[in-house]
């Protein structure tokens, strides 16, 4: 057995606790849906072969995670938006799915803020009666869709029309799920459950050094860091992985891929040649399932992704 | 007749020293450990600073002493669970192999001593986890073995748990600085061309010969002493990654190791809050015996009529402290069995 699956502490309870719906709410995501589309789409694919058909909204609006993250709005607003956002699959009589890891984080603890704190409770019932939508009462529940995955891994083995063979694909989990300590399914220390989704779709899971660092995304990217703080920490983290001979990075948050892709055309200018491409894991799935290349957005991607996957398209 | 019979609960240093100089009056004494030895935590430590006395020494010593005074009689593997007043007197529980018994004394000494923090909550540094972490208290237990294995870089993080508030730990487990370097100095001992590093945030060495102790872990050992928190522990390749601060030169720093050993804080046993609180003694806010205020009290160990305590159970203390408490709540107990006799007359 390897070292990393000594080591794993995936919490077989919770996984057992998640559930296999048939239909989920589809909660998109700003960055997803702006920077590479194809994820979204994955998504769609990849639940459609496991029987999950996902519905959106158009009134759905930001998670408004970000903004809060870059203190650029006042918490009442994120907690308005929240509830009005959460009443939405609540009407529809449907739990919630995600894609991002910072809807996620956002999501969850806003909407704990709200079921557990009558004044903050109150901010979200009055924006809903000003828009005259139901009261969001804190019953819908929101899954990442990177845990439902995992939860149905077997079918997923089963259902692998392109085995990634030989391919050495490495994980970056994202703070913003691993924090979630009390319902992640994972440890947030040493998380392994990417890699065995990577070993079920018949790639080769690398660790690298600085798989726990962060994306540097929403410090990185101008808001709050300047970037001789932040991209010397990607940098390293990219490196580190290019060491350890990884091909491919994922990612289940389209946060975290803008980072990680973006930047290495300036890790590169700067003098650190480094080209990994990072795609999203549920693009990543779809592409084993057999999802035609063209549905997958990676024409999105700064970093190229076909010269790593094009020997598995037959 | 009166009765003179004292219970000492717990068989840690502190209980024993009570049980020998109460005994040493003539007064009969029953002392009682959950576990099949006597010594407590001490029976199973390689040597004791500053000294570096054999911490085995100690307790075969005071052991011997029980032994060979019939008026002490010990009672193993048999744990204390109720404690109730009975008029004057005082009614103990015992449980050993899932029989209960009980007996009446007329005084008690509480030397429940004290527990480990558990390394696991502190998931960073991956205690229980990743082969090669350890605490202070396995590097006790397993001294030998570790100090014969070969060690190319070790590393001690100090305070886990302790000055914590987010693990509810806000106070300084007070030996912890001391036995970090007698523990990293011994591993220099035996593996000179170890790398021996101590993280610390403070160093607090207040005991006799105790600044002096640590400088020489320090200066003549050569042990490396970085004031930083260690952020991470990562398994990379078989060993152990540590990411932390060096927080005097101001950089960040990474290093390899083969040995990582946690300094965990001392904290009260749940068999002392239960223990207490059955018979209305106050805890502080820690959950350690809490001592009746000093210009209350005849004895510094008394807690209320009849009821006096000594050692870990009341703070984490060193093992001097915990006999010096051993003999103070002897010297409280006969007191106060003399004050009974003479009102019984
Ligand atoms: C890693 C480490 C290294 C240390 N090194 C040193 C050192 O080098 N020098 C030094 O001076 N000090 C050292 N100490 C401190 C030392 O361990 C304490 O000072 C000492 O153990 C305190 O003794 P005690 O009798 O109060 O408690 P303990 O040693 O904890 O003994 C208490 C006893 O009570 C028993 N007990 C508890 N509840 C019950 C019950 N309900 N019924 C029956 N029995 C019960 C337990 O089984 C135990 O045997 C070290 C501590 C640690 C954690
Ligand atoms: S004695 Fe030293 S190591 Fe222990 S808690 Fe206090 S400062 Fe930290």
């Amino acid at each position: 057995m390897e070292e990393y699956q000594k080591l794993s502490l995936i919490d077989p309870q919770r996984v057992a606790n998640l559930p296999t719906p048939d239909k989920l709410f589809l909660f998109l995501s700003c960055t997803g849906s702006i920077e590479y589309p194809g994820t979204e789409r994955a998504v769609r694919i990849v639940g459609e072969k496991l029987g999950i058909e996902f519905i959106e909204s158009v009134d759905q609006t930001c998670c408004t995670g970000y903004m809060l993250t870059c203190n650029a709005v006042n918490p009442q607003l994120a907690l308005a938006s929240t509830s009005r956002n959460l009443s939405i699959p609540q009407e529809m009589g449907l739990d919630v799915g995600v894609f991002c890891n910072g809807c996620y984080g956002y999501l969850r603890e806003l909407a704990h803020l709200l079921h557990s704190n009558p004044a903050f409770k109150e901010v979200g019932d009055k924006a809903n009666q000003a828009l005259g939508r139901e009261k969001f009462h804190g019953h819908t529940k929101i899954y990442h869709v990177q845990e439902l995955w995992f939860r149905q891994l077997e079918k997923l083995t089963s259902l692998v029309k392109r085995p990634l063979t030989g391919l050495k694909i490495a994980a970056h989990y994202g703070c913003h799920y691993l924090a979630n300590k009390d319902v992640a399914i994972d440890d947030a220390q040493y998380p392994t459950f990417h890699e065995e989704i990577y070993k079920a779709l018949g790639a080769t899971p690398v660790v690298y050094k600085e798989r726990r660092a962060c994306c540097g995304y929403s410090v990185g990217r101008g808001f709050t860091h300047r970037e001789e703080t932040v991209l010397p920490h990607i940098t390293n983290k990219m490196l580190s992985a290019a060491t350890a001979g990884v091909q491919l990075m994922t990612t289940t948050c389209p946060g975290c891929n803008t980072a990680l892709d973006r930047e290495q055309k300036t890790i590169t200018a700067r003098g650190n040649a480094v080209s990994i491409p990072v795609i999203d894991l549920s693009q990543l799935i779809a592409f084993a399932l057999g999802a035609p290349v063209e549905q997958l957005g990676f024409k999105a991607n700064t970093t190229p992704v076909l010269p790593v996957l094009e020997r598995f398209i037959k | 007749m009166l009765n003179e019979g004292v219970l000492v609960i717990g068989g840690g240093v502190a209980g024993m020293q009570a049980a020998i100089d109460i005994a040493a009056s003539g007064r009969e004494v029953v002392l009682v450990d959950k576990e099949r030895s006597l010594g407590g935590h001490v029976k199973e430590y390689g040597s004791l600073f500053p000294e570096l006395t054999e911490g085995t020494l100690v307790v075969k010593q005071k052991a011997q002493i029980i032994k060979d005074n019939p008026k002490i009689s010990v009672m193993l593997g048999s744990e204390v669970d109720r404690l109730t007043y009975a008029d004057s007197n005082i009614k103990a529980n015992f449980v050993s192999n899932g029989t209960i018994n009980d007996q009446i004394f007329s005084a008690v000494v509480i030397a429940t001593g004290f527990d480990n923090f558990e390394g696991k909550k502190y998931g960073e540094y991956g205690y229980d986890r990743y082969p090669g972490v350890i605490t202070g208290i396995d590097f006790e237990h397993q001294e030998e073995a570790i100090l014969k294995k070969p060690i190319k870089t070790a590393v001690f993080i100090k305070c886990v748990g302790s000055r914590d508030r987010s693990k509810g730990m806000p106070y300084c487990s007070k030996i912890c600085c001391m036995y970090t370097a007698k523990q990293a100095a011994e591993l220099k001992k035996a593996q000179p061309n170890a790398q021996v590093y101590v993280f610390y945030m403070d160093i607090r060495s207040n005991f006799k010969n105790g600044e002096e102790f640590v400088r020489s872990a320090m200066e003549n050992q050569h042990i490396k002493y970085i004031r930083g928190r260690v952020g991470k522990v990562i398994p990379t390749n078989g060993r152990l990654l540590i990411r932390a601060e060096d927080t005097l030169m101001g950089v960040p720093l990474e290093l390899e190791a083969d040995l990582v050993v946690l300094a965990t804080a001392m904290v009260p046993r749940e068999s002392t809050k239960s223990l207490a609180t059955q018979l209305g003694i106050k805890l502080d806010s820690n959950g350690f015996i809490s001592p009746i205020p000093m210009t209350e009290s005849e004895n510094p160990m008394i807690l209320t009529k009849g009821v006096f305590y000594a050692g870990a159970c009341g703070f984490p203390c060193d093992v001097k402290d915990a006999i010096n408490q051993g003999s103070a709540a002897a010297a409280g107990v006969l007191g106060y069995l003399q004050f009974n006799r003479r009102a019984a007359n």
